[in-house]
Parts: C-alpha cells; structure tokens; sequence
C-alpha cells in the first residue's frame, strides 16, 4: 500500500464512516453502530499495518524523519503535473511518509509521516477508538449524530499525530474541538454545557497561542542568512532541523516561541494552571467520551510538547526547563492532592490525569544535556512511556466508572462498597488497571514513573524527590478508592451482574496491555519507540548547545 | 484620451458596463410590470412573479459580467469562442468612461460576485410578505445593487460620492420597507440619518482633497502626491489640511462599514430592516464600501498611508490600525451580550470590519499593498456568503414565528438536521474554525500583515494580529450560542415550518463557499490576486492625460515654475516641461488652498480630535500673508506641496489683479481648446 | 470678476456652515431640523467646491468645471436625499405621532 493511500486512509476512513452515518436512516440503530465500529476497527487495522511496516526489519521507514524528508522532497515546479511530484524510495518499499502541495502560495504542503513517537499514539488512537466505540454502545439518545461526531473525532486526532505540516496540524487540531464540544454538550450529565463551553473556550485560547507561535515562526526573519533557510515554511521537520543545527531562530524568538507553545499545549494536557476544564469536561463527559479524553485527546498536548515546544524551540525550552518542571512536580502532587480529596469517582479519576500528566511534563523538562543528552532522553522516553500507559490505564479507569455508574447510578465513592464480592470480574480487572495506573511495579506505570524520576534525579534532586513521594500519594488515593469501592460488604448493590461479554472485550486489551507494558517494555515499545526519542533527544541537545558554542551565531535578537 | 476631447463617446464602454446597465433598466421593467400588469393580483402571488422577473433580469446581468470576464480576460481560455472578430472586445481597458470608471478584471470580478450575492437575496427576499410595494422592493434592490458595481468600479471621486449615494439611498428606503413594524422605518431612518451625516462629512473632506489637488480623479491624485524620488509613502507630517481631508473621509467610510465609533446606525438598521434587506446591507453596501475604502486610500491616498513606514506616524495606517483594533474588540464585546440574532449579527459583522480593516492597514503599510489587498478582497467574498447565510436564518424565523431572537432556534437541529448543519459549517466559518473558507480568509489576511520584510511597525503589526486572533475566541462564544440553541435546546412553542427554496438556498450556498474554499482556497486566492492588481494601479495604459495632469501638478508643487503670466503665453500642452525647466523663480502657480491656514479652518469643528494641528493652524491663520508661506513651507516637509500661498502670489494679487485674472480665465479656456483640438 | 475676495474667506465660511450643520444634527432633536442641518453641510462642501474652482487652476486635459459639475451633481443628490428623508420622517410620524428623534426608541441595545 503506498503511503499516500495509507496514511490518508488513517484518517480519511473514520471521516468518511462519519459521513456514511449521516445517511443511515434514523430507525436503522444497529447499522449505525456496526458500522461506526466498522470504521474504527479498519483504521485500527490500517495502523496495525503501519506498524508492521515501520517494524519490519530493513524498512526504510524506521529511518529519521530528517532522512526520509530528504528522499521525499516537494518539487516546487512539478505542482501542477502530479505524474512524478515527489521520489517514492523504491516501488516496493514504504516509508510511511507523503508529501504533496496543498497551498503553494503559502508553502503550505499536505505533508504525512510517523516516526516511532507518533506511532506509538497513532496505535494507541486507533485501539482506544475501537475500544470507546463498543463502549458507545449503550447509547441511546441521537444516536447518528453521535456516532458521526465520535468518528469526526477520531479522525482529526488521527490527522494531529500523523500530520508534519504545521498549518495541517492546527486544521485537524481545531476541528477536534467541535465534536468534542457536541459530545458532551449533548450527551453529557447535568452540567454538560457548562463543562462544553468551558471546554470549547479553554482550549480555543490555547490554540490561539499555538497560532501566534506558528505564526511566528513562519514569518522570522533571521538575521542569520548563511543557513539557506528564510522562513516561510510549516514543515516541522525542516523547521526542526533549522533549530537544532543552526542558529537561525534566535534566543529571544525561541524564549517566546517556547512559551506560547507550552502554554497552549498546556492547556491541552492539561498542567496546573491550566486545569480546571479537565475535572469539568470529565465529569460530565458520557463514559466512552471520558475514555477518549483522558486516552487520547490529553495526549495531544503532550505530543504537541515533545513534537513541536521542545525540538521548534530547544533554546527557549532550555532556559524555561526549571520553572516547566517545577510546573509537572507540582502538578503530580497537586493532581493526587486533590484526587484525594474527592468522592466523585469519575472527578477522581480526571484529577489522576492531571497528576500523571504532570509526570509527561516533568520528563521532558528534565533536561540534562550532559554526556549526550542520555539522561534526558530517560526522562523524554519516560514521558512517552507515561502518555502511553496512561492512555492504556486511564481509559480502562474511565471504563470500569462508567460500569459502575450504569449499574449502580452514582458515582459518589462513600456510597459504593463491596463490589468485589459481588462483581469479581470486575474488581479483579478494576484492582489490576487501578494498580497498573498507580505504578506498581511489573505494570505499566511503573516504568514510565521510573524514567521519570530517574532522569529527574540527574537533574535537580529535591524535584526528583518530591516527584518519588508522590508515588505515595498516588498508592494512598487509589488504594483508598479501592477499599471505598471494593472492599467490605454491602446489601445495597448486590445481585448488580457482573462484566458483559462486550464488556469484557473493552477490559482484555487493557489488561494485556497493562501487564505487557509492565513486564516487556522493551519489545513492546521501547525497542521501536526510542531511537525516535532519541533523534528528537539529540536534536533538541543540539538545538540548544547553539547558545552556548554558537553564541557568534546567534547575533543580539530582533523582534519578529 | 482626454475627457475633454470633443466628448466623443466610445460605445465599447457602454458593452463594459453592460451588468449595470442591465440590472439599472431591468428595475424600470419590474416597476413598469408591476404597475402595469399585476396590480389586481393578491400580494403573495405578485411578490412571486415579480421576484421571479427580478431574477430573470439579474440571470442577464450575470451573463454579461461572465461573458465580460471570459471574452474581456480570456478566463479558462473561453476568448475565442465568444468574441468574434467584428466585435473586438477583447482589449482589456483600464478606465472607461474619460477615467472614471475602471473597467479591468477587478471591476468584472466584483460585478460577478455582487450579482452572485444579489440572485441569493433576492430570491431570499421571496421567502415570505413583508410589504405590498413589490414593484418598488425589488427596482430599489437593482438600483442599490448597480450604485455597489458602480461604486466598486468608480476611479474618479465625484463618480464615487456619486455610487455610493444612489448604493444607500435606495437602501435607506429598502430598510424601512417592513410596513406593519414600527422599528423598520425607525431602523429605516437611524441609517438615513446617520448615513447622510456620513456622506456630508465624507463630501466634506472630498472638497479639501479637491482643494489640495485640483482634481478628483483617484490617479491623478495619487501622483500629485507623490513625491518624484523618495520614500513614496510620504505620510502627513505637518499637513493639517491633508489630515482634516482624510480624516473627514475616512470619518465617512467608517460609517459606511460601520466600524467603530462610527457603527451606532448598523444595529439599528440591522435589526429593523426585514432580514433580506438587512442581508444586502450586511453583504454588498459592505463589500461595495471596503472595495471604495480600498481604492481611496490605497490608491489615491497611498502617499499619506505613513511616514517612515511605521505604525505609529502620521498617515492614515495607524488611523486605520486602531479603528480596526476598537472594532474588533468593540463588536466582539457586545455582540456578548445580545440575545436578537440580527442584531448580534450586526455586531458581528463589525468586528468582522474590524478584521478587515486590519488587512486594509496592512495593505497601507506594506510593500506588498496588491498581495494585502487581495486577501482582504477574499475575506471580503467569503464574509459576503457566509452572512447570506446566515441572516437567511434570521429570516427564517421573521417569516415562522414573527421574532428573532436566538432563542427562537431552539431544536432547530433536531427538526431540520440538514440545514442545521449548514448552519453549524456558516457559523464555525464566521468564528473562523478550520478547515472553513472564514479561517482560511483570517489566516490569509492575518499572514498578509505580517508577511512585510519591513521591521518597524511590523510588531504593531503582531499585536493586531494577535488581537484578531483573541477576538475570533470571544466570538466563538456568541457564535456557539446559535449552535446550543440548536442542538442542545428541546423546541418550545410554535415551530418553524419547513424552510423552503428561498430560505435554504442562501444557507446552502454559504455552506458551499465556505466548504469549498476552506478546503480548496487556491483558485479564489489566486483570482483574487490577480484582480487586486488592476484595482490598486489603474495606470497600466492609462489615459495620457491624467499622467500629463498629475506631472503638471507635481511641477507646481516643486519650487519652481515661471510667473504666473508667464504661463498664460503656454499652450497647456507645454506646461509640464515648463514645470521641469525652470527651477530659478521663487514664485509658484497660484494655491488651491493656503495649506495650514485652511486646516485650521477645518479643524476647529472636529475639536479635540485636531486639537494639536488646529493649534498650529491658528497660528498660521494669524500670520497671514507673508507669515503663512513660512509656516507652511516648515511644517510641510515632503507632503504640503501645492499649497504654498506664496509671497509673489499675494504681491500679484494687490498689484495686478486684472491682469493675472484675466489670464488665468484665458487659460482655462484655452486648455480645453487645446485639447480639443489635439486628436 | 477678480480675486477681490479671497479664496480664504470663502473656505472660513464654508468651515463655518459645516461646522453649524454637524452641531446642528447633534443638538437639535427635530427630525426635519436635522434633516436642514445635513443640507447645510452638504451646501458648506458645495462651497468649497466652487471656491477652489474659482481660485484654482485646472490641469491640462482635466474637465474645465470638474469643481462646478461636484456641486451640481451634489444639489441633486441633495435632493434626493431630503426626498428620501422627509419620506422616512413622514413614516415615522405616522408611527409615533412625533418628528421627534429622541421618541424613537423601539430599537436599542
């Protein structure tokens, strides 16, 4: 399959799925659902084949996304004849990279690829798709329209990780707020509008900054003119490359640029300052959006970080590296602080998010350039390890709470008690996926935890240290919420059944995945994943030795 | 060609402005129709005949402007198939008309959208009975609709005051045609009121500039302007008279597209005027008035955009600049707090004005003014449908339930999913959300004020930009208010009916432009490009004459210049190398306007908005005579040029006042002649 | 016949009635006296007009009476406008039994 047939299908198939809904007659519910699920398990196929095609021994796709731009360049003068626009590395190889003009007037340029980062969440999109739509399947208000926007939601956060052109990036990043927006605001709780339009005007303001970052990183002017480069472009990877190896964007401009990325993508991860949406959207959210929230759309922000704040913005992100992990230390402690204190199980839950996703920005923030960046590149591999356990455990979590309030209509966790004895299927998956998020060690969190702090540790002690003993306050708000929920006895819910076999079919993947993240990190991911990490490491080590060495490089900084 | 050359009338220029003529005698056959064969019939079925009629007439103006473009610009190399040989119109002329009205791609590009615009409104207009004078409804609309095209096509500044009067006079009186609603003709009569006031101010500051430069044709006034080497963005530093003109001028235009402080009538108006009457005023008298906004500043005007090409000096981009930034914000802020559709929209679409008229400054202050200039233009078009639209909605309700309050849309969505959706795609266009034709029109416009190599101003620049981009996030949340009406509110109450062709075609043809090229924006982007060119230099072959004029009139601005009896020995013809020749006398042909002295005059009724230039006039007011040439010749660097009431010139005037009289009329009569005799 | 007055005086005059008709339609309140106050200001251009023509020098090639023919023009349209506009107030009358603007009140916000 080429790339362009592939790549445009992983985001072109649930699109067309959700216009395909709109033309299911309304009566017609099991047809709309068959075939919205459909849609997502042949895009989670299409991914599985992505992945047998990055994985393959010898596939030119593993290589550098530096390497394979190179091979697919853009002809400016071929635009109009598309017979030969750009060189495919071989008839029968892939690499899982297109190219093509979109906009010539603005070098605007449909420009797909994945390397090992975005594939790790481009895999993780498309399960957590299949997943929150047989969890959909109790839905039963508005049925088309909701099917159609959850699969226009799942192809826009197909098209922000696979996209590499900055202006595609923002059009799939602003066009998953509207669906989001309706999902809730439909088919929410109680406060559904008030959490949608919170939601909707947080998340407009960060992108807003993301805009004007952009913006500015395509009209800088350097007055460095030897690199051959003036600007103009949205290619992420050329950009990336201009940053880390010449000293074109200057101090001042990456200072600002950094700032406005990590402001908008924090609003997305959500970080602390910037948080209170989360709780919000999450508590009103119906369960399979709660799932895709917390799986998917948080990790948006931090893909945002990894992909565009720190490589666009190496120098920048260096000076601002402390206050930024202050920022996740405090997040973590701030996010189980507070998760300790709640009795909604879903705001608990949503406020775990916040916490662990303090964790993405605390590896990435970590930066200890000594001896070749090896120590930050624990620290970024922690984070991605993070986004994606994350993804496996807290949408597992949102799950097993959206079981619970179907069966047992309420959430308030003085309220629910004993349900292991009465549902033990669902306490034994519910008590591995609670422990797996907590980090113990063997499953998945752990590991990313370890990275983590690990890295954190070579680089400022007392944070490593308050980030360790938050591990302590995780185990105590989990824990709690287990014996809460699980433990005791209790007449009010018994006869309550048990896990459906659809049910069930959500659970297993989640499972294996917890423990299979937990005990082979290295086959499972690492062993694919990392030397992306590490070329997104060594660039961004690169990018910001320029300020020191290159300091005749980098002439007095102008305004853009 | 010389206009006063015997006055002979080039018929090619009558097939140029076939459309206008079209839809112009079309209105007199709908009157004439209506009088004469469909008075007996019952009100609905007339409006339905006549509206159909009306259509009829705007199919024919279509034609023509499409078979102007393709025959006239070889669009989609269509030329040879509809120009045969005999008819020869496939020369493209810049100015019709003895240059006062242009003729280029431009002016045929507008006019193709305009009537574009003015088919979806009036079929819009036959969605339901507001009034029973349908004959004079729809005349008036085709007459409105024919001031826009001529207004847009207008290169001269009394064809231009002249446009835009027949444009809002027939509005004013569309607007109050709602006969059984109060607020119609009170709406009706704020925009007359308001509107006319405008125009005077506007009439006002057009004397000035005719004062300063002895003509009013936008070219001519630009090269007199400009200064023969040098920076030629001169700004207007010191020139109190120049600046009372513009700001006069630009006091008019900012009522005309309602920008703020100058939006008080478009509420008012808006909310008033039935909604397909509201929709036009929204959409062609805006798309009309931005295009002459446009061209008098870009072009006639373009020597006073700034100085020292920042922001911030004197000259009309940091006017314009912060009109833009007051809008925006402005507009956004109350359109908060409105809970009628209509008049949220009208809300709305000043601070759609407002982005425009960021556009517009950084048209004035680039390097790049036809680039800028065009990604307003796209803006333009696009706000044009999409608003369409949108109000077709608001008539919707004004047809169902007699109100229109947003709150009315409730469970819309539910009733009518397919529309609703279109009307979801209409108001994410407005907001500006990707992949729809509004973002794509705000990132154009916004990439186009920043894309400037020039460093100063260019942070100004930022900042405006980075307003707008905030202002879209506020205006999401009025935006979205229609959506939650929609989707998320259950119907209470009487329902709409089914929405029917009139009312569904405006909102689907928003949907598709705002689809269509969101996604696809290159054909538009290019087109409008390319036609921005024309519209900012109508010099291409421009008429000889008007360049002759325009040195002639940069010659007398220059120090130099023989005495004025000398000047009565010279054939008109010779004057401009006269003008070059002779840069020994101190004297200067004599002023138009005794530069600071007339500011100060001026100045004092706009108070404290002059208060600084109307302090230094009085000065010179005192001054007087002698004085006077001093003072303006030092605060009038490069700008102040012709106006300089020199001291040989009073001396004249005392002495030999006859004589001089009587040869400057001998000249006037002789340039004439001279021409006259020339072809 | 001659420049006995000049051109300034004209221009003080014209600035001065400009001025009386923009103070005119923000004081008064009687829709017709605002009505003759916009003609005043439409008539302070006019003046200005003629008086630059007068003074002025026309161009080579350019129309020998552009400065006339804007007034002239300008008188029509003048015309028309107050035609307009007593139609529209007569409507409004009709309405509120009051000439008025500050009656006029159903639309605000």
């Amino acid at each position: 399959m080429s790339d362009l047939v592939l790549l445009t299908l992983l985001w072109l198939i649930p699109l067309i799925g959700s216009v395909a809904v709109l033309f299911i007659p309304k009566s017609m519910e099991l047809a709309i659902k068959g075939v919205s699920l459909a849609a997502t398990i042949v895009t989670f196929a299409l991914t599985l084949v992505a992945f047998a095609e990055y994985v393959a021994p010898n596939s030119s796709a593993s290589a550098s996304l530096e390497a394979r731009a190179k091979v697919n360049q853009v002809k400016a003068d071929s635009v109009e004849g598309d017979a030969d626009v750009h060189e495919e590395p071989g008839a029968a190889q892939s690499d899982l990279m297109v190219r093509r003009p979109w906009i010539p007037y603005f070098n605007i340029q449909y420009y797909l690829g994945m390397d090992g980062i975005s594939l790790s969440l481009v895999l993780l999109t498309g399960l957590v798709s299949v997943l929150a739509c047989l969890a959909s399947w109790g839905i039963d208000k508005q049925v088309k329209g909701y099917f159609s926007l959850f699969l226009l939601l799942t192809a826009s956060m197909m098209g922000v990780f696979l996209s590499l052109d900055l202006f595609v990036f923002y059009v799939f990043f602003e066009v998953m707020l509207l669906p989001m927006y309706f999902l809730i605001a439909v088919w929410g709780g109680p406060r559904r509008e008030y959490a949608a339009i919170k939601f909707l005007l947080y998340t407009l303001f960060g992108s807003v900054f993301i805009l004007v970052a952009v913006l500015i990183l395509y009209f800088f002017e350097s007055p460095l003119t030897t690199t051959g480069f003036s600007g103009h472009s949205f290619d992420i990877v050329e950009m990336t490359r201009i940053a880390s190896t010449t000293g074109y964007y200057t101090h001042n401009i990456q200072q600002l640029v950094f700032i406005l990325f990590f402001i908008g993508f924090c609003i997305k991860l959500p970080s602390f300052p910037f948080h209170t949406w989360l709780p919000d959207a999450h508590v009103e959210a119906p369960t399979p959006i709660s799932m895709i929230l917390a799986g998917v759309l948080l990790k948006i922000g931090g893909y945002g970080l990894i992909r565009l704040a720190w490589p666009l913005a190496p120098l920048g992100a260096q000076d601002w590296a402390f206050p930024v992990a202050v920022v996740g230390v405090f997040s973590i402690l701030y996010g189980a602080l507070v998760a300790m204190a709640q009795t909604d199980f879903k705001k608990l839950v949503a406020y775990s998010s916040v916490s662990h996703m303090g964790y993405v920005t605390l590896g990435m923030a970590v930066m200890n350039l000594a001896g070749a960046g090896k120590y930050y590149a624990y620290g970024v591999n922690g984070a991605m390890y993070m986004m994606i356990a994350h993804g496996i455990t807290s949408t597992g979590m949102f799950f097993l709470v959206g079981v619970i309030y179907e069966r047992a209509h309420t959430r308030d966790l003085n309220k629910l008690g004993g349900l292991l004895n009465i549902m033990p299927i669902y306490g034994a998956v519910s008590i591995l996926i609670f422990f797996g998020s907590m980090g113990l060690p063997g499953l998945c969190g752990f590991i990313a935890e370890v990275f983590v702090v690990l890295a954190a540790f070579n680089y400022n002690r007392p944070l490593a240290i308050l980030s360790a003993a938050a591990v302590i306050l995780t185990a105590g708000y989990i824990l709690w919420t287990l014996q809460r929920v699980f433990l005791g006895k209790s007449e009010q819910y018994k006869g309550l059944p048990d896990l459906t076999v659809r049910e069930k079919v959500i659970a297993v993947p989640l499972v294996v995945l917890t423990v299979a993240l937990g005990v082979l990190p290295q086959p499972m991911l690492l062993s694919w994943m990392s030397p992306s990490v590490q070329q997104t490491v060594n660039a961004v080590a690169r990018g910001a030795s320029q300020g020191q060495t290159g300091a005749g490089n980098t002439v007095a900084s102008s305004q853009p | 060609m010389p206009p006063t050359a015997a006055f002979t009338i080039n018929f090619r220029d009558f097939y140029v402005l076939a459309p206008e003529i079209v839809l112009a005698l079309w209105g007199l056959v709908v009157l004439l129709y209506d009088v004469g064969w469909l008075r007996k019939l019952p009100n609905a079925s007339r409006q339905q005949k006549l509206g159909w009629i009306t259509l009829l007439g705007v199919f024919g103006a279509l034609i023509a402007a499409i078979h102007a473009l393709m025959v006239r610009f070889n669009l989609y190399g269509m030329q040879e198939l509809f120009n045969p040989a005999w008819m020869d119109f496939d020369r493209p002329e810049p100015v019709i008309f003895w240059g006062t009205l242009a003729g280029d791609l431009f002016t045929e590009t507008i006019n193709l959208f305009l009537i574009l615009m003015l088919l979806v409104a009036i079929r819009l207009s036959m969605a339901w009975s507001f009034t029973d004078s349908w004959g004079e409804y729809f005349a008036l609309i085709l007459w409105s609709t024919v001031g826009m095209m001529l207004l847009a096509a207008a290169e001269e500044l009394l064809t231009l005051f002249l446009t835009l009067e027949t444009m809002t006079i027939c509005l004013y009186l569309c607007t109050s045609f709602e006969k059984n609603k109060r607020r119609s003709a009170e709406g009706g009569l704020k925009y007359f009121v308001y509107g006319s006031v405008s125009s005077a101010l506007f009439l006002f500051g057009l004397s000035l500039l005719y004062g300063l430069t002895g003509t009013t044709e936008l070219y001519a006034i630009k090269m007199v302007f400009t200064p023969e080497t040098g920076d030629s963005h001169i700004g207007l530093a010191g020139n109190v008279s120049g600046m009372t003109a513009l700001l006069l001028m630009l006091v008019g235009f900012g009522f005309k597209v309602a920008a703020v402080p100058f939006h008080q009538w478009a509420p008012d108006a808006y909310e008033g005027a039935p909604a397909p009457v509201t929709a036009w005023i929204a959409t062609g008298s805006k798309v009309a008035s931005f295009v002459a906004l446009m061209k008098v500043l870009l072009l006639g005007l373009a020597p006073w955009s700034n100085h020292m090409r920042d922001v911030a000096t004197p000259g009309w981009v940091g006017v314009v600049a912060a009109l833009a930034a007051a809008s925006m914000t402005f507009g956004n802020l109350a359109a908060l707090a409105q809970r009628n559709l209509k008049r949220m929209l009208a809300y709305s679409s000043i601070a759609h004005a407002g982005y425009m008229l960021v556009g517009v400054a950084a048209a004035g202050y680039s390097s790049r003014h036809s680039e800028s200039a065009g990604s307003v233009l796209y803006y333009l078009i696009i706000y044009g449908f999409t608003n369409l639209g949108a109000f077709a909605v608001a008539a919707w309700l004004a047809r169902d339930k007699d109100s229109d309050d947003i709150s009315d849309l409730n469970g819309l969505g539910f009733q009518y999913p397919g529309l609703a959706v279109c009307i979801l795609l209409l108001m994410l266009s407005l907001i500006g959300m990707p992949p729809l034709a509004g973002f794509f029109g705000k990132l154009y416009m916004f990439m186009e004020a920043l894309n400037e190599k020039n460093p100063e101003g260019r942070l100004t620049m930022l900042w405006l930009v980075g307003l707008g981009l905030l202002n879209s996030v506020v205006s999401a949340f009025y935006y979205v208010r229609v959506l939650k009406a929609m989707f998320l509110r259950p119907a209470e109450g009487t329902v709409v009916a089914p929405a029917g062709p009139a009312i569904a075609l405006p909102i689907v043809v928003g949907t598709v432009v705002a689809l269509g090229f969101g996604i696809y924006p290159a054909p538009l982007v290019d087109l409008m490009k390319s036609a921005a060119v024309p519209m900012l230099d109508v010099s291409g072959e421009l008429i000889g004459s008007s360049l002759e004029r325009a040195m002639w009139n940069r010659a007398r601005r220059a120090p130099t210049g023989p005495p004025t009896d000398v000047k009565l020995e010279l054939p008109a013809s010779v004057a401009p190398q006269a003008g070059s020749t002779a840069p020994q006398a101190e004297s200067t042909p004599p002023p138009l306007l005794p530069g600071t002295g007339k500011g100060q005059g001026a100045a004092s009724k706009k108070g404290g908005g002059m208060g600084k230039g109307a302090g230094k006039g009085a000065g010179a007011l005192k001054k007087k005579g002698q004085g006077k040439g001093q003072d303006a010749s030092k605060d009038a660097p490069p700008s102040d040029q012709p106006k300089t009431d020199s001291p040989t010139k009073d001396a004249e005037k005392t002495e030999a006042p006859k004589k001089n009289e009587s040869g400057s009329d001998d000249l006037k009569k002789a340039a004439p002649k001279a021409d006259a005799a020339k072809p | 016949m001659s420049h006995d007055i000049p051109l300034n005086w004209f221009l003080y005059f014209a600035a001065a009635s400009f001025s009386i008709g923009l103070i005119g339609v923000l004081v008064r309140r009687n829709a017709i006296a605002v009505l003759m106050a916009i003609e005043i200001m439409l008539n302070a251009a006019n003046i200005n007009f003629v008086a630059f023509w007068r003074y002025g020098e026309t161009p080579p090639g350019a129309s020998p009476l552009s400065g006339v023919m804007v007034a002239v023009f300008v008188i029509t349209v003048a015309a028309a406008e107050v035609a307009v506009g007593i139609g529209l107030i007569l409507l409004c009358y009709r309405r509120w039994h009051a000439a008025d603007v500050d009656r006029y009140d159903s639309l605000s916000g």
